[in-house]
C-alpha cells in the first residue's frame, strides 16, 4: 500500500530551493584561501539534504548531480583537498543546473540537457580525482612513522576504514508513504545493497566502506531513528554486532597488551575509544543523538577509569578489559541508560574486589581520586590522561565538544575518528537546531494570507460603517455602545496590522541574489566590484518583493556595465581599482526607499543631450539636469557605445520605470560625472492598504494618496495668477504651481456659487518630483483605505489608480496622482507650443 | 409558463426595456437587486452609470435603456439591476423590470433577420415567442464583453490611453 507522495513535492521543491539559496550564499561568502570549515559543512549539508529529498521522491537526475557535488564537498570539508576558485565556480554552476532541474520537475522550464549535467559532473569528478591522489601521498609518510607498538591499532583502523563492513538494517513501523525503491537507491549509493522483505518486515544487507554515520544520515532523512536499527555484521548476517568486539577488538587488545612489556595507557585509551566509537555508532540505532550524548560522558569516565586501572595493575588488565566490554554488551542489549552503566560498574567491582573502592570512588568523585591515582603511580604517561580529566569533567556541560578534546590524548588517526564522531554529533545537533525554526513557523499558501487580508479589509470597512451609523445617535444615551465601538476600532486596526505583518518580508529575499549577479557580471566584464548591502532587514510587502526583483536586477546590471569602469580606467582616474556597488534599503515615512549606488563614471549630460537630439527629441538647450537624467528612462534610449550581452540595447530603463510606477512608486537619479550614480526607488509599504485623504469634488468623494500630498490650503486671492488667460498658477511661498480644476477634469458640475479658486481648497501634490495643485470643494478626512481593483470587473480608468469602499458603503475612486500631475504638465506643454 | 415543455429547453430570464421584451440565459444571472446610488466614473460613456459596492466587490453598472435608446431612463424604487456573472467578471445591467423565467425549446427560437438596430444581430441568439409577444434572446456575454460596451480594456484602448 502506498500513498501518493507527489503531494509532498511542493514542500520538497520549496526546501530544495531554500537549500540552493543557502548553498549559493555560502559559496559566495567563502574565503578561498582560508575556507571556514563551518561553511563547508553547511554547504555539504545543503547538497546532502537536496540529495536526500531527491532520492526519496525519485528525482534521479537531481540525486546524481548532487551526489558528485557532495563527494567533492566531503573531501573539501575533511581537508583532503584545498579549495580553489575553479571549484567554487563549478559549484555555483552546478547550483544553477540543480535549480534548472528542479524547475524542470515543477514544469517551470524545459528539461535540462543531460549533456550539460554530465559535463559538470565530469568537471566536479576531476577535482575529486585529484584529491584521491593527494590522500595516497599523505598516507605514506604517516605509515612510515608508525611505531611497532602502533601496528596493532593501525591494523585495526585499516580494518575499520578500508575493509568493507557489512551491516544489516532492520526497519520497524515504517510509515506507508516511504518509497522503498527510493530508500534502496539512497542507501545503495553507499555500497552493495541487498533488500529482503518478509511481508511488512524489511531488511537491508549493506556492504560498504562508509562509516556507519553515513548510513544513519541516509536513513534519518526518511525515517525516525526509532524506525530502524543498524547492526554491524562480521562475516555472516546472523552474527550479532557486539560479536565484533568480542572476537576482534578485545582479542587484538589483549594481544597488544600481552605483547608490549611496558604498556602504554594512552594506547589503552585509544583502543577503548575505537571500540567505543564503533559501539557508540551501533548504539545509535536504538537511540537518537541527543539521548546518546549524556551516556557518552558516562562511558568516557568508564573508559578512562579502566585505562588507569589497566596501567596500574598490569596483571588484571585483561580482566579489566573484559570487564569493560561486558557492560558494553549489557548496555547494548538492554536499555542503555545511565543507571545500567552504574550497575555494570558494580559488576566490575564484584570482579575485582580489591580495586573496587578505588574504581567506584573515582567514578563518583573525580578530581580527588585523580590525585590519589597520581600519587600511587607517578608515571608521566598515566598523568597525561589524568590531567585531562578535570578538563573533560568541565566539558561535560557541553557534551558535544567534549569529544573533540580527546584528539589530544589519543593517536592521530583515532583523533580523526573521534573527530568524525564529534562531527556526526554536531551534525545531529545541527539537525535539531534547524528543526527548531520549523517548529515555530508554518508554511501557509499566499492565497490564504491574501484571503485573510481581504477579509480583514472588509472588517475594517464594516467597522467604519458602524462608526458612521453610531455617530448619528446621541452619544450620552448610547455611551456603552460608542465605547465598545471605539474598542472595536482599536482591535480591528491591531488585527489589520498583524495580518499585514504576515505579508511583510525582509528585503534580503531580493538582495540575496545580488552577490551572485555581481560576481558573474563583474567577472564577465573584467571588472572588480565589491557589493555592499545595507538595511537588508527592511521589511516590505511580499507582493512588492516579487515585483521589485526584476527592476532592481536591471539597475544593478546597468551599474555594473555602464557605471563602474574597468580597473585600468579607474586607476587612471585615481580611484581604487575595485569599484563599489551599494544597495541600501530603508523606511522613510510611509515608504520603502531602495538605493542602487555605484562609484563609477556617472551620467554624461552632454552625451545624453547629444543622443536625445540625434533621436529627434524636442529638447530645449537649458533643460535641467533632473530632466536630462529622466531621459534615460525613455524607451529605446541608450548611450552605450556598444551593445553588450549585459545591457545597452536601450530596452530596460523604460521598463524599470514603468514597473516601479505600476507599483505606485517613483524613481530618481542623482549623478555626478566621474564620481558615481545613485538611483533611488521609492515604494509604498504595501499594495493593499493606503493612507488617503478624502476630498469632496462636486458631491463626489475621491481619495488622494496621502503620501503624494504635500499640503492643502485655502488660497489667497493675491497668490492666484493666470497664464495665457485660462491656466492658473498658484504661488506657494517661492514656487509657482500649476492648478488643475478637478471638476473640469472629471466633468463634474461645480456647486452653486463656486466660481473662484478661493471658494474651495487647493491640495498640493507631488509625483515624479513634479508638483501640481488640484482644486477641490472640501477636505473630508484621512481614512486608511483598502485598495480595490477597478480592472477586475471593469477596466483601467485614466486618472484613477483604483477604488475603495468608504465607511458608508459607497465606492470612492482613488486619484492617480502621477497621471494628474502629468496632465497638468501636458497642458503646460500645450500652452508652450512644444507638443 | 404552462404551455412550455419544462426542462427540455434553455431557460431565460426575461425583462423589459421600454416596450420590448428581452431574455438572457438564466445561468449567467447572479442576482437581481434594486437600483442604488452609484459612484460615477469620470469620462466614461453615458450608459455606464458608474460602480457600486457589491459586498466588497466593485461592480460596474450599465444602463441598457440608455445604451439602446429605449425608454426614458429614470431611477426609482422599481428600477431593477440584474447582476450578471460573465467569464469571472461581475457586471450589473439596469432594466425597466424583470418579468419571468421562461424555457424555450430550440425549435421555438427563430433566427433573427438582418436589420439595422442599436443591437447588432450578432449578439442575438434568436427570437422567441411567449404569449403572442416576441422575446429577444440576447447573448449577453458576447454583448457585455464586446468593444462597444466599453467595459473591457482592449489593446486599442490601451494605446489611446
Amino acid at each position: 500500500m502506498s500513498i501518493d507522495i507527489s503531494q509532498f513535492y511542493q514542500v520538497f521543491f520549496e526546501e530544495a530551493a531554500e537549500h540552493l539559496a543557502v548553498m549559493e550564499s555560502l559559496l559566495l561568502s567563502l574565503d578561498i584561501e582560508n575556507p571556514n570549515s563551518e561553511s563547508l559543512h553547511a554547504i555539504f549539508r545543503a547538497a546532502h539534504s537536496i540529495k536526500g529529498g531527491a532520492g526519496t521522491f525519485g528525482f534521479n537526475d537531481l540525486t546524481e548531480a548532487t551526489h558528485v557535488m557532495e563527494s567533492l564537498l566531503d573531501r573539501l570539508r575533511n581537508q583532503e583537498l584545498t579549495l580553489t576558485s575553479a571549484m567554487v565556480d563549478a559549484f555555483l554552476a552546478s547550483g544553477d543546473v540543480l535549480r534548472a532541474q528542479l524547475g524542470a520537475h515543477q514544469n517551470l522550464n524545459p528539461a535540462v540537457d543531460p549533456e550539460v549535467v554530465r559535463l559538470l559532473c565530469d568537471k566536479l569528478q576531476s577535482f575529486s580525482d585529484v584529491s584521491v591522489n593527494s590522500i595516497i601521498l599523505n598516507e605514506i609518510p604517516n605509515k612510515k612513522h608508525s611505531s611497532s607498538n602502533d601496528s596493532s591499532h593501525s591494523e585495526l583502523s585499516s580494518k575499520l576504514e578500508t575493509n568493507a563492513q557489512k551491516y544489516s538494517i532492520d526497519f520497524f513501523d515504517v510509515p506507508h508513504g516511504v518509497s522503498w525503491p527510493g530508500l534502496e537507491c539512497e542507501v545503495g549509493r553507499l555500497g552493495k545493497l541487498q533488500h529482503d522483505h518478509v511481508g511488512e518486515h524489511h531488511t537491508f544487507f549493506l556492504e560498504t566502506q562508509s562509516p556507519i554515520e553515513d548510513i544513519h544520515e541516509c536513513l534519518t532523512f526518511v525515517l525516525q531513528t526509532s524506525q530502524y536499527a543498524i547492526n554491524a555484521i562480521l562475516s555472516s548476517p546472523d552474527n550479532s554486532s557486539y560479536g565484533f568486539f568480542d572476537d576482534e577488538l578485545s582479542n587484538d587488545f589483549n594481544k597488544s597488551n600481552e605483547d608490549s612489556s611496558d604498556y602504554d595507557p594512552i594506547e589503552g585509551v585509544e583502543h577503548v575509544l575505537i571500540a567505543y566509537a564503533q559501539n557508540n555508532a551501533s548504539k545509535q540505532m536504538a537511540n537518537n543523538a541527543q539521548q546518546t550524548i549524556p551516556q557518552f560522558d558516562e562511558m568516557e569516565m568508564a573508559l578512562i577509569e579502566s585505562a588507569v586501572e589497566m596501567a596500574t595493575y598490569q596483571s588484571e588488565i585483561v580482566e579489566a578489559g573484559y570487564g569493560f566490554f561486558v557492560p558494553l554488551e549489557t548496555l547494548h542489549a538492554a536499555a542503555p541508560s545511565a543507571d545500567s552503566n552504574i550497575t555494570s560498574k558494580d559488576q566490575i567491582s564484584k570482579d575485582q574486589p580489591p580495586k573496587e573502592e578505588l574504581g567506584y570512588g573515582f567514578f563518583t568523585d573525580l578530581p580527588e581520586v585523580a590525585a590519589e591515582v597520581k600519587s600511587d603511580i607517578p608515571t608521566e604517561k598515566i598523568s597525561a590522561p589524568i590531567n585531562h580529566l578535570p578538563h573533560i569533567e568541565e566539558k561535560k556541560a557541553i557534551p558535544i565538544t567534549s569529544r573533540g578534546g580527546h584528539s589530544q590524548v589519543i593517536g592521530r588517526r583515532e583523533g580523526d575518528k573521534v573527530e568524525e564522531e564529534a562531527k556526526a554529533g554536531r551534525r545531529s545537533s545541527d539537525k535539531v537546531t534547524t528543526q527548531t525554526p520549523d517548529n515555530t513557523s508554518i508554511r501557509v499558501s499566499v492565497e490564504k494570507v491574501d484571503q485573510m487580508l481581504n477579509l480583514v479589509g472588509e472588517l475594517v470597512i464594516t467597522q467604519a460603517m458602524l462608526m458612521q451609523g453610531v455617530s448619528q445617535v446621541d452619544p450620552t444615551a448610547f455611551e456603552i455602545l460608542s465605547n465598545c465601538l471605539a474598542q472595536l476600532e482599536r482591535n480591528t486596526r491591531d488585527l489589520q496590522e498583524s495580518v499585514m505583518s504576515i505579508r511583510m518580508m525582509p528585503i534580503s529575499f531580493v538582495f540575496s541574489r545580488f552577490p551572485r549577479v555581481v560576481r558573474d557580471v563583474a567577472s564577465r566584464l573584467g571588472k572588480q566590484v565589491e557589493l555592499k548591502l545595507e538595511g537588508e532587514g527592511t521589511e516590505l510587502d511580499r507582493g512588492l518583493i516579487e515585483k521589485i526583483a526584476d527592476p532592481l536586477t536591471h539597475l544593478v546590471r546597468n551599474s555594473l556595465d555602464h557605471g563602474i569602469e574597468l580597473p585600468e580606467v579607474r586607476r587612471s582616474r585615481g580611484k581604487p581599482e575595485k569599484g563599489t556597488l551599494t544597495l541600501t534599503a530603508s523606511h522613510q515615512g510611509g515608504h520603502i526607499v531602495i538605493e542602487v549606488r555605484d562609484d563609477g563614471g556617472g551620467l554624461n549630460r552632454d552625451k545624453i543631450l547629444a543622443k536625445a537630439l540625434e533621436r529627434g527629441m524636442a529638447i530645449s538647450k537649458d533643460i535641467t539636469d533632473q530632466e536630462i537624467w529622466a531621459l534615460i528612462f525613455e524607451a529605446g534610449f541608450s548611450t552605450a557605445d556598444q551593445v553588450t550581452d549585459v545591457s545597452g540595447r536601450g530596452v530596460g530603463m523604460d521598463v524599470v520605470k514603468r514597473n516601479i510606477i505600476a507599483l505606485g512608486g517613483s524613481i530618481e537619479i542623482n549623478t555626478a560625472l566621474g564620481v558615481g550614480t545613485s538611483i533611488t526607488i521609492r515604494l509604498p509599504l504595501t499594495l493593499a492598504i493606503l493612507d488617503g485623504m478624502s476630498v469632496d469634488v462636486g458631491g463626489e468623494t475621491f481619495i488622494i494618496p496621502l503620501a503624494s500630498v504635500i499640503e492643502s490650503l485655502r488660497p489667497e486671492a493675491s497668490s492666484i495668477h493666470t497664464v495665457s488667460g485660462n491656466c492658473s498658477v498658484l504661488k506657494v511661498r517661492d514656487e509657482y504651481i500649476p492648478v488643475l480644476d478637478l471638476h473640469e477634469v472629471f466633468t463634474i458640475p461645480k456647486p452653486e456659487g463656486f466660481n473662484q479658486l478661493r471658494d474651495g481648497i487647493v491640495v498640493v501634490m507631488e509625483a515624479n518630483s513634479k508638483k501640481a495643485a488640484v482644486w477641490v470643494d472640501n477636505l473630508l478626512g484621512q481614512p486608511q483605505v483598502v485598495i480595490k481593483s477597478l480592472e477586475s470587473n471593469y477596466k483601467k480608468v485614466k486618472g484613477f489608480s483604483g477604488a475603495t469602499i468608504m465607511g458608508d458603503g459607497r465606492v470612492a475612486l482613488i486619484i492617480d496622482v502621477i497621471t494628474i500631475v502629468n496632465q497638468v504638465n501636458d497642458n503646460k506643454l500645450n500652452a508652450g507650443g512644444h507638443k | 409558463m404552462s404551455n412550455e415543455n419544462e426542462g427540455l429547453g434553455r431557460e431565460f430570464l426575461t425583462f423589459t426595456l421600454g416596450m420590448e421584451e428581452y431574455g438572457v440565459d438564466i445561468l449567467k444571472v447572479q442576482e437581481i437587486r434594486g437600483y442604488e446610488l452609484v459612484t460615477k466614473i469620470a469620462n466614461s460613456p453615458n450608459f455606464i452609470k458608474g460602480v457600486i459596492n457589491l459586498r466588497g466587490v466593485i461592480v460596474p453598472i450599465v444602463d441598457l435603456r440608455i445604451k439602446f435608446n429605449l425608454s426614458k431612463a429614470d431611477y426609482n424604487e422599481f428600477t431593477v439591476v440584474i447582476i450578471l456573472n460573465l467569464q469571472s467578471r461581475v457586471v450589473g445591467i439596469v432594466v425597466d423590470s424583470v418579468s419571468d423565467v421562461v424555457s424555450f425549446l430550440p425549435g421555438n427560437i427563430k433566427s433573427a433577420p438582418d436589420f439595422a438596430s442599436a443591437l447588432d444581430t450578432g449578439y442575438i441568439i434568436g427570437l422567441g415567442t411567449r404569449d403572442q409577444s416576441m422575446v429577444i434572446l440576447v447573448d449577453i456575454e458576447q454583448l457585455m464583453l464586446s468593444q462597444e460596451m466599453a467595459l473591457v480594456d482592449s489593446i486599442s484602448e490601451l494605446h489611446s490611453a
